[in-house]
């Protein structure tokens, strides 16, 4: 009772089944990235902002699509020495292929990590800056005596429970708070638990009194003992606090009414990109709070260089061009993204830059904290200033969101394929030494779906760091 | 001895195996394909039945909006009912009136539970499971641990939707398509995003994909090398055919869905913009994103599969129809290769016909008379399915079993569905008819008197196979003939409401539309007056569909009941078949005993003939099974030629 053609091929087909199910599995991964793909064709032809071009590390990418062709290859030769019967070279190629997945990923943790501690920040006239948050991005907002707690009335996915969603931002020592009854306590999960109760009592008998077919919401007010200041990151609040603003709401629906004490943003910038904004040369960037004139020049003469750079490339002779330049997304970038290497621009003038500009921008180098702090400048940018601001994640724009997708999968397939590879190596002993034709089915089966890996990474290599 | 045992590292001493699995692997984490279409066939009909339930629910707030649903203060009064009731759905029904937020929660859920959770598992995995290696006279699946393991992520997948229900945010609320930038951005203030309807809905999409997807290469490549001796291409029955092309539909048409799936968690739970134009405002206020992505791409990945997954859920029934039919005419299938050759053009045409459902998204003329012509184009191949089905019973003498019943049924009723669903296909009557009643109506009718029928079909055509028993007759009538009436008194007159401009979305049924409820015509005054004979005083216009509708799915539900009572006492209760082939019937399936043992096979068979070899002159039965060389004896092994290699390899 053995399943037919489990280890020789069917005759008419020329296929053992497994190889005729991986075909099939492969027919659907490409199906799947072929979505994602085309998801990416329809994300940028349809983009309504400058594409991120040449923004990844082209070596970093490079060696991995070097270490996994390798790997291809060396699946492959552990494959052809099994059906050999050369064990001993069998197993040395195997181990080395799962060690390239291993080197790939650990390359690609590099990639993400830099970017998860990279931020990108739109400011409200398109201009966008980039660089790092030395210190995080916390805003505080202090002067709050009052927490408006809303418990609940019918199972809700937004419920008071400021013991997790709002006690911990409290800055310095949690306060003691005094309830509505009068009584004081200090807010942690025992004594929440019976206010809770009690709130959800009084909106239980107020229901019957009224005859409410369900029970409402009901407010509890905690009394701080001294006005208490809140510092916390804005991602913790249900709705992103506006300038100015005078409430805040947190996450669980609890409420503080206060002043906004500090919204700004620190931000160490690494590059200046110009392309969305309408009015390049009076860019916010340039604002004397912020970069100033003399990074603005820094920008005309870059500006200046690539125009004459892509004349000369271009130039037709009769003083036009073979290509349009408005339709190049490198030349583009080449105008309009101006880099930071320096605290202060290269080509400048330094003590005058330095006497014209006490400013914020040329902070000195005393912020700095590990490697780089200190070759950038540092920008206070108002809360008023800031359109949308995220690191390069998903969250972005459309390019890191299809980018994490698409190497997020592959990643998973390469995780997912060395742990196959890895299984068959150093798990089936008992199979190399009985039906070592049966293991060496698996193993062909297995390097069917690691070329496939490698195939896509093919794909995205030139799509996501070359194109 | 477990089937698994052969597909790992024992291959070589299953001699020490031989021991019966106990009951959690016999029953439970079966690997056997016997089991595993049986349990995703009562799954499904489970499912179905849920389902169903939310329907009636949504159709009672249609008929009567503002009213607590009947029988609500009884379900109250039942501890642990009461309590179920109350978490799932009571606590977005005060005092029992459906509101508006519980009426999408219950329009998504049905629509995502009838097709991926009821149909798709009955009808492709269930029946292909069960009958599949049966029939191609195999014994078992090429892969049976992946079966199983299809089986359990289609489980937790079911159960992923059903416990979404049960979450703080309930359940999810925009519709079984979920269409961003809604989808994307609806109802984010959450404690944690993760513990929320619509989060547990992608990702038990994701289940029910991988489950599909081991499915469909399981059975993909149980039919490319695992048929018996003899059996070539065109003698593989039907049935078989069209499960193939099913599982390439499923294998090539669900990855795109998971791709939408996986951006739009993307979008809800990372903040992404892959669906979020550029401005978009909720509120009155900016939201916190990125913009520069597109919901329109949204719906390309989405009915890249839902097009296709249209024929996941009515080829089955055309699969189990080419064998309820030739078994009850007892007359060869009329067109067997034509409508092979039909079956696999609808497979590739149902991949170019996606973007007729975004008509109203403006695309230009160019792009919508192509997708009107290939529109137009497929519905040569169904055209072609249909007819072969009906001229196969001509001059046939019928037996008008319940399977035959439900299958005649099918015929016109899924010729109405596909009738209707013609003018459709035209940019220019789709605009006006677009999100109304008429559409509804029209896929219903191909999904539900249509596959619907179909699988009741194959439940009393192989339940003698199963079992060893044959289902009630007059029970299966008794759920025939309601459900026929049911079924047509719920969607016959959506086409009417719908042409009316009745929206597929208002959860109070129009009452509160004014203009709803001026029209009438011949028809609502025959319901009004029908119903006033029995003294209810039913609006004489358009509104009072609603109730006729509601009616008729209350039949509907009384009518499930024989069958449910039939299904589960049958099991013991049942006539006993008279011998392994109870319906003389002429697949490989029925040579096997009853019910068919692990392995299936008692002798070596061989398949030397086609598969609807009924009424052959001069045989002296109306029958000639595929596996017989002389009635009643079969062929030798040795009597089939070997069928010829391939180009060698290596």
């Amino acid at each position: 009772m053995d399943i037919p053609y489990t280890v020789t091929a069917r005759p008419d087909t020329g296929l053992y089944n497994a190889k005729v199910g991986i075909w099939l599995f492969l027919a659907s991964e490409v199906m799947l990235f072929g979505g994602l793909f085309s998801s990416y064709i329809f994300l940028r032809v349809g983009a309504d902002y400058p594409w991120p071009v040449h923004e990844l590390n082209v070596t970093l990418g490079f060696v991995n699509t070097l270490v996994l062709i390798g790997s291809s290859v060396t699946v492959l030769l552990a494959w052809a020495n099994l059906k050999l019967r050369n064990i001993g070279k069998y197993k040395m190629y195997m181990v080395i292929t799962v060690l390239c997945a291993g080197a790939f990923m650990v390359n690609k943790s590099f990639e993400y990590k830099a970017k998860f501690q990279h931020y990108s920040v739109t400011l409200t006239d398109g201009t966008i800056l980039t660089g790092h948050l030395p210190h995080g991005y916390e805003i505080e907002f202090g002067d709050v005596t009052t927490l408006n707690l809303t418990v609940a009335g019918k199972h809700s996915a937004v419920d008071a429970d400021p013991v997790d969603y709002v006690v911990p931002y409290i800055k310095g020592e949690a306060p003691k708070f005094k309830t509505e009854s009068g009584e004081e306590i200090v807010l942690d999960k025992a004594s929440f638990k019976k206010l809770r109760a009690e709130a959800h009592d009084k909106a239980v008998a107020k229901a019957k009194a009224d005859g409410l077919k369900e029970t409402p919401n009901w407010n509890v007010k905690l009394t701080a003992a001294s006005p208490i200041t809140f510092v916390l990151p804005p991602s913790k609040l249900l709705a992103k606090p506006t300038p100015g603003a005078t409430a805040i709401a947190f996450r669980d629906g609890t409420t503080v009414e206060g002043k906004m004490i500090n919204d700004k943003m620190t931000l160490e910038v690494d590059g200046i990109d110009l392309r969305a904004t309408p009015d390049k040369e009076k860019s916010l960037a340039f604002d004397e709070h912020y970069l100033g004139e003399p990074w603005k020049k820094a920008f005309i003469d870059q500006r200046e260089h690539a125009i004459a750079e892509f004349n000369e490339k271009y130039g037709d002779g009769k003083g036009g061009t073979t290509r349009d330049p408005l339709k190049s997304a490198t030349h583009q970038k080449h105008m309009f993204f101006v880099p930071i290497h320096s605290a202060t621009p290269e080509v400048h003038d330094h003590a005058k830059a330095e006497g014209e500009h006490k400013a914020e921008a040329h902070a000195p180098a005393e912020h700095a904290e590990g490697g780089h702090g200190g070759h950038h400048p540092e920008v206070h940018l108002e809360r008023q200033h800031v359109h949308f601001f995220s690191n390069f994640t998903p969250k972005l724009n459309s390019y890191y969101a299809i980018y994490f997708v698409l190497t997020g999968l592959h990643g998973l397939h390469v995780v997912a394929g060395a742990m196959v590879l890895g299984y068959f190596v150093f798990f089936n002993g008992r199979m190399l030494r009985e039906d070592p034709e049966r293991l060496a089915n698996r193993v062909e089966v297995g390097g069917l779906f690691w070329h496939f890996v490698d195939l896509v990474w093919i794909f995205l290599f030139p799509l996501l760091y070359l194109l | 001895m477990s089937a698994a045992a052969h597909t790992h590292d024992h291959a070589h001493d299953h001699a020490h195996d031989h021991h019966e699995p106990g009951f959690w692997g016999k029953y439970i984490f079966s690997t056997d394909h016997k089991t595993i279409g049986i349990q995703y066939a009562i799954s499904g009909l489970l499912f179905l039945l849920f389902g169903f339930f939310l329907m009636l629910l949504m159709r009672w707030s249609i008929a009567y909006p503002g009213q607590p649903i009947p029988g609500f203060q009884v379900i109250n009064s039942i501890p642990g009912v009461s309590w179920v009731f109350n978490e799932m759905i009571g606590r977005w029904a005060p005092g029992g009136v459906v509101n508006g937020e519980l009426y999408n929660m219950l329009g998504a859920m049905h629509g995502t539970i009838m097709v991926f959770l009821g149909i798709v598992p009955l009808g492709f995995a269930g029946f292909v499971n069960f009958v599949m290696p049966l029939q191609i006279g195999t014994i078992d699946m090429a892969f049976p641990r992946l079966n199983m393991w299809s089986y359990w992520l289609f489980f937790v997948s079911g159960i992923g939707m059903l416990a979404s229900f049960f979450l703080g945010t309930g359940s999810v609320q925009t519709g079984w398509t979920m269409y961003s930038p809604l989808a994307s951005t609806t109802s984010l203030a959450v404690t944690n995003i993760w513990l929320h309807g619509h989060t547990w809905w992608l990702l038990s999409m994701v289940f029910n994909i991988s489950a599909s997807l081991l499915g469909s290469v399981n059975v993909i490549t149980t039919i490319i090398n695992l048929r018996a001796k003899g059996l070539t291409w065109m003698r593989m029955s039907f049935f078989c055919w069209a499960m193939f092309i099913v599982a390439f539909l499923l294998l090539l048409a669900f990855p795109p869905l998971e791709v939408a799936a996986l951006l739009q968690l993307s979008d809800r739970v990372f903040g992404s913009s892959f669906f979020l134009p550029t401005g978009l405002m909720e509120g009155g206020q900016h939201l916190d994103i990125s913009g520069g992505g597109s919901p329109l791409l949204y719906q390309h990945l989405f009915w890249f599969l839902a097009h296709p997954e249209v024929y996941v859920l009515i080829l089955p029934a055309f699969a189990i129809l080419a064998e309820v039919i030739p078994a009850n005419t007892r007359r060869p299938l009329w067109g067997y290769k034509a409508m092979v050759y039909a079956g696999l053009t609808l497979g590739f045409l149902s991949f170019l016909v996606w973007a007729h459902h975004m008509y109203l998204t403006g695309m230009g003329t160019m792009m919508s008379t192509y997708f009107q012509i290939t529109t137009v184009l497929i519905s040569v191949p169904s055209v072609i399915l249909l007819t072969c089905l009906m001229i196969s019973l001509w001059g046939g003498s019928i037996r008008f079993t319940p399977q035959m019943l439900f299958a005649s049924a099918f015929l016109p009723m899924f010729g109405i569905g596909g009738l209707t669903g013609l003018p459709l296909a035209f940019t220019f009557i789709d605009l006006a008819l677009h999100d109304t009643y008429y559409v509804i109506g029209h896929f219903h009718y191909v999904v539900a008197p249509g596959t619907i029928f179909g699988l009741f079909a194959g439940v009393y055509h192989w339940y003698p196979k199963a079992t060893g028993r044959i289902m009630n007759d007059f029970l299966g009538k008794l759920h025939f003939w309601p459900s026929l009436v049911g079924m047509n008194l719920i969607f016959a007159p959506m086409f009417i409401q719908g042409m009316g401009g009745f929206h597929r979305r208002w959860y109070d049924g129009g009452k509160y539309f004014e203009q709803t409820s001026s029209v009438s015509n011949w028809f609502t005054e025959l319901t009004s007056g029908v119903f006033g004979l029995f003294g209810m005083n039913v609006p004489n216009n358009l509104l009072g569909l609603n109730v006729l509708m509601t009616f008729g799915a209350i039949i509907l539900m009384l009518g499930q009941v024989p069958f449910i009572l039939n299904f589960w006492l049958s099991i013991k209760g049942g006539k006993k078949v008279k011998n392994d082939n109870p319906w003389d019937c002429t697949t490989l399936e029925w040579a096997t005993p009853t019910p068919p043992p692990h392995g299936n096979f008692t002798f070596d068979i061989v398949a030397v003939r086609g598969p609807y070899e009924y009424s052959v002159p001069g045989l002296g039965q109306d029958f000639f099974p595929q596996w017989e060389s002389s009635p009643g004896k079969a062929a030798e092994p040795s009597a089939v030629p070997a069928a010829p290699a391939a180009a060698a390899h290596h």
